[in-house]
């Protein structure tokens, strides 16, 4: 899945961006982060869930070592573009690679996650993918205008095929989306959903369908590469710097560090 | 001037009271029948836009349902309840678990009744149905009620201006062509109760042909008959009491007869026709005492036929009874209408002379004594003669009673007798 075409459906705050609306764009010590909501990697905090997600706990760890403090806008991914391009925000840590958008954007070399995608199926449902034709008879679930043609364009293909629209479930909603998807599996509504493996991971724990559902592997072909991209309204010195604390830091990171963000939120990435 | 109107004691106002409350129960009960129906189309009304409101959202319905897309259908139900038609919603699934259950009215308010519709929700997989539940869209009588509003104060509104207008039609139309018919009928007959003229008939001012002209016309008719009855009950009754007048004058005329018959029986003496003793002796004292007082001279002459018990024994009473008749008209002969003439009893009798001195009645006396002394009495071929002992007295001043003036002339009237009879003693 491509999060960076996903539709958000989520709210933002307008009165707050009324607010920051005629502010001049930081670049002093306070970085404007915007994000939409992708849990387990970016999540909005709630009073019973503060947590930010890894992805934002990994942007705390790398630019709060370089004296940087950050300021976050939860919104939803069109806004947050809007928002960065417009250079309301001075970066947002995940997104597709794209030619159409650098010449707004600028986007960091090193990786946020180079995501493994799989699929998650019911625990007593022996299939597995290989390849297009093991698809046939299977009710697949997906989002609106979701995005798997960077991991699998044959899948994506398959998706759109109005042929095959009796085999597809597109599930709309807000954040419950991966959760409703499956409870519906369980239920042998549809019989399988691909996406990344600590989403899936994530929502199943969350769900508490471990005992129902099971994850399996392979997935799509590839994995999904996101990258921070950063304003270009920032001062081009300013920006080279944030990008460098960046990649240097999300580099150090790998391995043990890394595993510690994710175990944070009970998941891990599999190779 | 409300019980009255309850309880009117007046007929009209009874007829229109009881023609008021008809009207006005019959209108009650068309009224609420209106209203009744007018609910029940509402309600049906209703039911089918639930109906199609229904088929509308069951898609969105089942798609969410089918997805576990709890949040929309929180959103849907919230919408629908928006919906001034829809008063709760009510979703289960499979397994009859209630996902959705809302009410727009609080639990406190509970409308007075409820109806819904409800549809099974199916999903449609590999051409087969699956069941996910059902959803029940509620209304109330509330709904109605609010919709119907309108159309309810149209009718009552309607109803209330149809029974005021018609009852004051009804009021006019009562009064004008009964009412005041009526009362001027009333009023005429009162009047030809109260009048005296038999000729009085009843004129009513309306000249419709309707029952009360017919009324008018029958009491005219009446009165026609009573008025003929009365002249011929007037007319017996004048031709009663003239023989009733009649009769009572010829009646109290012979009364008269015999009363002037018993009185001259009480007074005069049977036989002779003059006056008894007592008639006489009155007569005389009433006479004595006038002659007292205008200080005039009055006589008495008591006069007895001689031997007439040898009369009697000689002739039988027949000619006894004969000899007194003709002594008393021959003494008669000789009197004024003012002098009293009566037998005192037997063969006695007596004359008092009002303005008679004793000279006078000296003279009648002898006169009397010659007439009697000289008559001969043929009766039944015998020949009868006799002569009378005459006593003449005169009042004098101390002469007040009768009775005084009587013994005197008894006594005279014995010296004749002793003198040797057919004489005259004063």
């Amino acid at each position: 899945m491509s999060k960076g075409n996903k539709k958000s459906y989520l709210l933002f705050v307008l009165p707050f961006l009324m607010a920051i609306a005629n502010s001049s764009v930081s670049h002093a010590e306070t970085i404007k982060v915007c994000y939409d909501q992708w849990a387990p990697m970016t999540i909005f905090p709630s009073d019973k869930l503060p947590e930010r997600g890894v992805v934002i706990d990994m942007l705390e760890h790398v630019y709060a070592s370089h004296g940087y403090s950050l300021d976050y806008y939860e919104v939803p991914l069109a806004r947050g573009l809007s928002m960065v391009s417009e250079g309301l925000c001075d970066m947002l840590p995940e997104y597709v690679p794209s030619k159409r958008v650098e010449e707004t954007f600028e986007y960091a070399t090193e990786a946020t996650f180079a995501y493994t995608t799989a699929f998650v199926v019911r625990r007593d449902d022996p299939w597995r993918y290989a390849g297009m034709p093991s698809l046939k008879g299977k009710r697949i679930a997906t989002g609106p205008g979701w995005d798997y043609s960077s991991m699998s364009v044959d899948y994506q293909t398959y998706l759109d095929d109005s042929n095959n629209a009796a085999f597809v479930e597109i599930i709309a909603g807000n954040d419950d989306v991966v959760e409703r998807v499956m409870h519906m599996i369980k239920e042998n509504r549809v019989d399988l959903y691909a996406d990344n493996e600590l989403v899936l991971q994530y929502v199943l724990n969350r769900a508490n369908l471990n005992d129902d559902l099971i994850i399996v592997r392979p997935g799509l072909e590839n994995k999904l590469i996101e990258l921070p991209i950063f304003s270009k309204k920032i001062p081009i010195l300013k920006r080279k710097e944030l990008i460098r604390i960046w990649n240097e830091g999300r580099k150090q990171m790998k391995g043990k560090q890394e595993n510690i963000f994710l175990k944070k939120y009970n998941v891990q990435l599999q190779e | 001037m409300f019980s009255s109107f309850i309880r009117p004691t007046n007929l009209s106002k009874k007829v229109m009271g009881v023609i008021f409350s008809i009207y006005l129960g019959v209108t009650c009960l068309i009224t609420s029948a209106q209203f009744y129906t007018e609910y029940l189309i509402t309600q049906d009304s209703i039911l089918s836009e639930l109906k199609q409101l229904e088929a509308t959202v069951i898609g969105p319905v089942s798609s969410n349902l089918w997805q576990y897309n709890l949040n929309q259908l929180e959103v849907l139900s919230a919408g629908l309840l928006e919906m001034p038609i829809i008063e709760g919603v009510h979703i289960v699934d499979a397994n009859g678990k209630s996902i959705i259950s809302k009410k727009s009215y609080a639990p406190a308010s509970i409308p007075l009744s409820i109806f819904d519709v409800k549809t099974d929700l199916n999903w449609v997989l590999n051409s087969k149905e699956i069941y996910l539940g059902s959803v029940t869209l509620y209304s109330s009588s509330e709904v109605v009620l609010d919709r119907v509003l309108f159309g309810f104060s149209l009718i009552a509104i309607a109803a209330v201006i149809k029974l005021f207008i018609l009852f004051c039609l009804f009021i006019w139309a009562f009064d004008r062509y009964l009412a005041i018919p009526l009362k001027e009928l009333m009023s005429q007959v009162d009047e030809v109760q109260a009048g005296k003229e038999m000729n009085k008939r009843i004129h009513l001012s309306t000249v419709e042909n309707n029952e009360l002209t017919q009324l008018q016309s029958h009491m005219n008719s009446m009165l026609s008959a009573m008025e003929k009855d009365r002249e011929q009950l007037l007319e017996d009754e004048q031709t009663k009491r003239n023989w009733l007048e009649d009769a009572v004058a010829k009646r109290t005329e012979a009364l008269q007869i015999l009363n002037e018959k018993l009185e001259k029986l009480a007074k005069n003496d049977s036989l002779t026709g003059i006056l008894n003793r007592g008639s006489f002796f009155d007569s005389a004292q009433h006479l004595l005492t006038l002659s007292e007082r205008q200080k005039s001279s009055a006589s008495l002459v008591l006069m007895d036929l001689d031997h007439f018990k040898m009369v009697n024994d000689t002739y039988g009473h027949f000619i006894g009874d004969k000899v007194l008749i003709h002594f008393t008209q021959t003494i008669r002969s000789f009197l004024r209408e003012s002098d009293i003439f009566g037998r005192l009893g037997g063969e006695e009798f007596a004359i008092f002379l009002s303005g008679a001195g004793i000279n006078e009645a000296s003279k009648l006396a002898d006169k009397l004594r010659k007439a009697i002394s000289d008559s001969t009495l043929e009766i039944d071929g015998k020949t009868v003669t006799y002569t009378v002992s005459i006593g003449v007295e005169s009042s004098s001043p101390n002469d007040h009673s009768i009775d005084d003036l009587f013994k005197r002339a008894d006594i005279k009237l014995y010296g004749a007798k002793d003198k040797g009879r057919d004489r005259v003693e004063r």
